[in-house]
């Protein structure tokens, strides 16, 4: 009896803390939920002074044979949201139909519109800030919070592109809420010094104190118990013992490398479990003005431009979006110290089924399998170069200089569980739960079927929200 | 007869000025620690400008120490043995490592004048840092500190109320 939960969830990161937040919503007093997390409850002061978010290297916990490509999994309660920048984008309409609109990649058997309350409750949730003169994606309400202040270069381009360019909207706080100060405009989002954007420790660890949850930290699920399609346990190792514990549903949060592991090491054989790995590729240029001062915004990343993002350019080449920096970097030239913009522009790319997650027989550690983002991202990576200089005609551009290779890291892992309505091409149906063993939930960004340029967490933290409410 | 001569002589003086170029490029390398790479970069590009010594000397220390690994890769290796170039002469600008140099000048100049109180002044001129040199406040360790950036303002403008303040 004391083994068996109502639900249990592996990990405790976004979609493990935004499906268990509806999840306590929707349920009387007498369920029962274990959550189990492999890593253990850091302070945020503890990561602030060790400069780190976990206790494993990436080498600990899987391998990854490709040394131009790297991968961020971060095993710790609260998972990458201690990591995270907190930019919190939306996908556009159009990311949910690629096929349909362009002819490539594959359509989302969900649309934008089936998401779109859960956006909005996942951006009250973590008290987003955001435009409120227009939004490149329909709402349904206004941001929670007002809009960062701007720098003066984003000023200018959003006088000129009113359609297309905007205040980012992010999950840094604006204004101080009950748990976490204003964003102070550091440039170390990742370690933010004051604990300013949102994490689950420092808005959600009130669910783990909830007497229906328990939790158990440094505990590694190694696979579930699978039968007659379903699942019938979970295995985990905790304190160098094995255990089993039952559950009635199960909810995979793991993120996109280790839940396709778990499945893989329950035996499940599929060929998209795993596969189709993928996350946006991204390069970096710095424009240099003429005698405009940059940097007067209100937080570490100010604007989004859109201008090469939507439209017929996807049949052929990558939908970018444009991140504008606030984030000083000096011109080495008295007195035209801030005459520089960094830009960021991040691609969409198309995943591949051979890209994919399997498991080293050896030691049962996940294995990544990649290549090179695909030639329609390059193209657009290579046409780009032209085409900003366009996109930021309204600023008086002296020179555009471009960093000399794509960044090797996103830090968004997606793909290699990827929702769909067939069964032969997709592992879990548009409520997240696997077409194989109907108790079995997968969540996160292993579910994205494809994968746009806007960052994922708010849309992984819509889909948990939207998975739970249809239990 | 004559032209075999001249060419024994020019090869002659090429071999020794190969020789020399590789005794000074050697000589250079050993005798400059890395430190004089930065404070050259810091003569170059911020030399009308007026630093207190110490702090100076502290923070191309800090410096040296929180970039091991970019000087020592090859590129500033090469740029260490060409440094009298560098200090001397506007050559490197027409060479392949312009646009090297003009990246790690920018990030020298940058974590100087941040680490400073230069930003902080009424006065940015050189002529004020004559009468009141700038201080090194220490390096910035930017998760430990608030707001990296001297420049971001925070209020709402055009004095809207907070909850309905526009971001331009």
């Amino acid at each position: 009896m004391d083994n068996n939960y109502d639900l249990i969830l592996v990990g405790s990161s976004f979609a493990s803390s935004f499906f268990l937040l509806e999840y306590l919503r929707r349920f009387g007093p007498d369920r029962r939920v274990l959550v189990l997390e492999w890593g253990r409850r850091r302070s945020h002061q503890e990561n602030i002074e060790s400069r780190r978010h976990s206790d494993f290297d990436f080498e600990d916990i899987a391998h990854n044979p490709h040394p131009t490509k790297q991968w961020v999994s971060n095993i710790v309660f609260g998972g990458n949201s201690n990591c995270w920048w907190a930019c919190t984008p939306r996908m556009l309409p159009s990311d949910f139909e690629l096929n349909s609109k362009y002819g490539v990649g594959v359509d989302w058997p969900i649309g934008y519109d089936d998401l779109e309350p859960f956006y909005a409750k996942a951006e009250q949730i973590m008290s987003v800030s955001g435009p409120d003169d227009g939004s490149p994606f329909p709402r349904s309400t206004p941001y929670p919070q007002p809009p960062h202040r701007f720098s003066e270069p984003d000023r200018v381009l959003k006088q000129a592109n009113p359609d297309t360019f905007f205040v980012m909207p992010t999950a840094r706080a604006r204004v101080a809420t009950k748990n976490r100060p204003a964003c102070c405009a550091t440039s170390t989002c990742h370690l933010c010094p004051i604990d300013a954007k949102f994490t689950v420790q420092n808005e959600l660890a009130w669910l783990y104190e909830d007497p229906r949850v328990e939790l158990r930290l440094n505990a590694k699920v190694t696979h579930l118990e699978l039968a007659a399609g379903v699942a019938k346990g979970v295995h985990y190792e905790k304190d160098g013992r094995t255990h089993r514990v039952a559950g009635d549903l199960i909810g995979l949060c793991a993120n996109a490398l280790m839940n396709p592991s778990i499945l893989l090491r329950s035996g499940v054989s599929h060929p998209w479990v795993g596969g189709g790995l993928s996350e946006q590729v991204s390069n970096s240029a710095k424009i240099y003005l003429d005698n405009l001062d940059a940097f007067q915004g209100s937080t570490s990343l100010t604007g989004h431009g859109y201008m090469l993002y939507d439209g017929m350019h996807r049949r052929e080449r990558a939908a970018c979006l444009i991140e504008f920096s606030n984030k000083p970097v000096l011109r080495p030239e008295f007195g035209r110290w801030r005459q520089i913009l960094p830009v960021k522009l991040i691609y969409e790319d198309l995943p591949k089924l051979e890209h994919k997650i399997d498991i080293d027989s050896g030691d049962g550690k996940p294995r990544t399998i990649f290549g090179r983002h695909s030639d329609y991202t390059q193209r657009a990576i290579d046409e780009n170069r032209q085409l900003l200089a366009r996109a930021v005609s309204a600023l008086p551009v002296e020179s555009i200089e471009y960093e000399g290779q794509v960044s090797r890291t996103e830090a968004h892992i997606l793909g290699t569980a990827r929702m769909g309505t067939d069964p032969s091409t997709s592992v879990v149906d548009p409520g997240l739960t696997m077409h194989s063993h109907r108790n079995v939930l997968v969540l996160g960004g292993s579910a994205f079927p494809t994968c746009a340029p806007a960052n994922p967490t708010l849309t992984i933290c819509a889909l948990s929200l939207r998975a739970a409410s249809m239990l | 007869m004559t032209g075999a001569l001249l060419g024994r002589r020019a090869f002659l003086v090429g071999i020794t000025a190969a020789g020399g170029a590789v005794l000074a490029t050697g000589a250079s390398l050993v005798l400059s620690d890395p430190a004089a790479s930065i404070h050259a970069i810091i003569a170059k590009r911020l030399g009308v400008l007026t630093f207190e010594p110490e702090g100076l000397g502290k923070f191309v220390g800090d410096y040296v120490e929180q970039n091991e690994a970019r000087i020592s890769d090859r590129r500033w290796q090469f740029f260490r043995a060409v440094l009298p170039l560098y200090r001397h002469t506007g050559l490197l600008k027409a060479t392949p490592m312009a646009r090297y140099l003009y990246r790690r000048e920018s990030e020298v100049v940058s974590a100087l004048l941040l680490s400073s109180d230069f930003f902080m002044r009424a006065d940015q001129s050189p002529e004020s840092t004559k009468i009141t040199p700038i201080r090194y406040l220490g390096w910035y360790e930017d998760n430990l500190c608030t707001s990296r950036n001297p420049f971001a303002r925070f209020d709402f403008p055009s004095d809207r109320s907070r909850d309905g303040a526009r971001g331009h």
